[in-house]
């Protein structure tokens, strides 16, 4: 009986829990269900593909995008974009998916600006392993003080303002959208029926592909200034020796 | 000039309501200087978009691509000023 009214209390707890979030954090939660499901279900048509067959539908779909991040990825990164063009992938779709979530009724998860510098520090924390990777701790420290000591604080000021930068880019950019759509409804009425949907096709889909090509060109051009310069070419031939 | 300041200092009134319409005013200004350096810089890219679309028609997509990169980047500082309204209007008392 004990145990069952624990159990009964910590599933209350939950639902306030849940319920005391803020809306973006909720359509980030659900954004996130969706996005899993519909991954796992196309994952599973991807197993019976076979690659003789004309691909058609969403395997087109995600064959362009992957061709094309993969394209961007070799003339950026070079030789080792294999290691990175995962990580481009997912924020891509997650965030084009977010930003244009407003259309869908949704208050969208970048309006949070916890959501876009979770981000935003995610990308930090994959520049700094990439430059401890390629240089060592020591070469890595060393690029601080780079041309003499003196540039410590500028450049350590540089390296903490980049998650910022990237994260309040984004939130700026799609909040302004709401902001200026909830304006729109609220002055119009229903003539924003008419008015709405141009302006939607704007702030949503437009400025969210927009922001997306953004986050994730910067992503792969600060990753890039980590790694050594020789690396950053890559030759096509490479890929038919293996 | 004299009996206008008196005056001004007579009547107001320091209370919320004048911090508030302070702050407002400043959201403003905020967004509005802070709005002419990214105007210059997206009209300049376009401008230079336009002159290299004129020299190489053939090139245009892969021009237009880098243009709208290069404004996205430029419109930051908008952005931010436009953060800085969000603050003073929504979160300063």
């Amino acid at each position: 009986m004990k145990m069952m009214m624990n159990h009964n209390i910590q599933f209350l707890s939950f639902k306030s829990f849940y319920l005391n979030l803020s809306p973006s954090i909720k359509s980030t939660i659900w954004i996130t269900i969706v996005l899993v499901i519909v991954l796992l279900i196309v994952s599973k048509k991807l197993n019976k593909y076979d690659e003789n067959q004309e691909p058609k539908g969403i395997i087109l779909i995600l064959e362009w995008l992957i061709d094309g991040i993969n394209t961007a990825c070799k003339e950026t990164i070079g030789k080792r974009y294999r290691a990175i063009a995962p990580y481009i992938v997912t924020i891509a779709i997650f965030l084009f998916v977010a930003n244009i979530s407003g259309l869908f009724g949704l208050t969208p998860p970048t309006a949070s600006v916890s959501v876009t510098i979770c981000l935003g520090l995610m990308t930090f924390t994959l520049i700094q392993f990439f430059g401890i990777h390629s240089q060592g701790i020591k070469g890595h420290l060393k690029g601080f003080i780079d041309p003499n000591p003196l540039f410590l604080p500028i450049n350590l000021i540089g390296e903490i303002a980049t998650p910022f930068s990237l994260g309040l880019r984004l939130f700026g950019n799609i909040l302004s959208g709401t902001v200026i759509m909830a304006l729109i409804y609220s002055v119009l009425g229903y003539a924003a029926i008419i008015v709405a949907p141009p302006l939607h096709c704007y702030f949503d889909i437009f400025s969210g592909f927009i922001q997306t090509l953004v986050f994730c060109t910067l992503t792969m051009v600060f990753i890039a200034g980590k790694l050594p310069e020789d690396e950053l070419e890559y030759f096509e031939k490479e890929e038919t020796i293996e | 000039m004299r009996t206008l300041l008196t005056f001004l200092a007579e009547t107001l009134e320091f209370n919320s309501s004048f911090v508030k319409g302070l702050a407002c005013l400043g959201a403003g200004l905020a967004v509005g200087i802070a709005g002419i350096g990214p105007a210059i810089g997206q009209g300049f890219a376009a401008g230079k978009a336009a002159e290299a679309t004129g020299r190489q028609p053939e090139a245009m997509k892969q021009i237009r691509s880098v243009m709208l990169l290069g404004q996205a980047m430029a419109e930051t500082t908008g952005i931010y000023a436009l953060l800085i309204a969000f603050l003073l209007i929504f979160v300063a008392k």
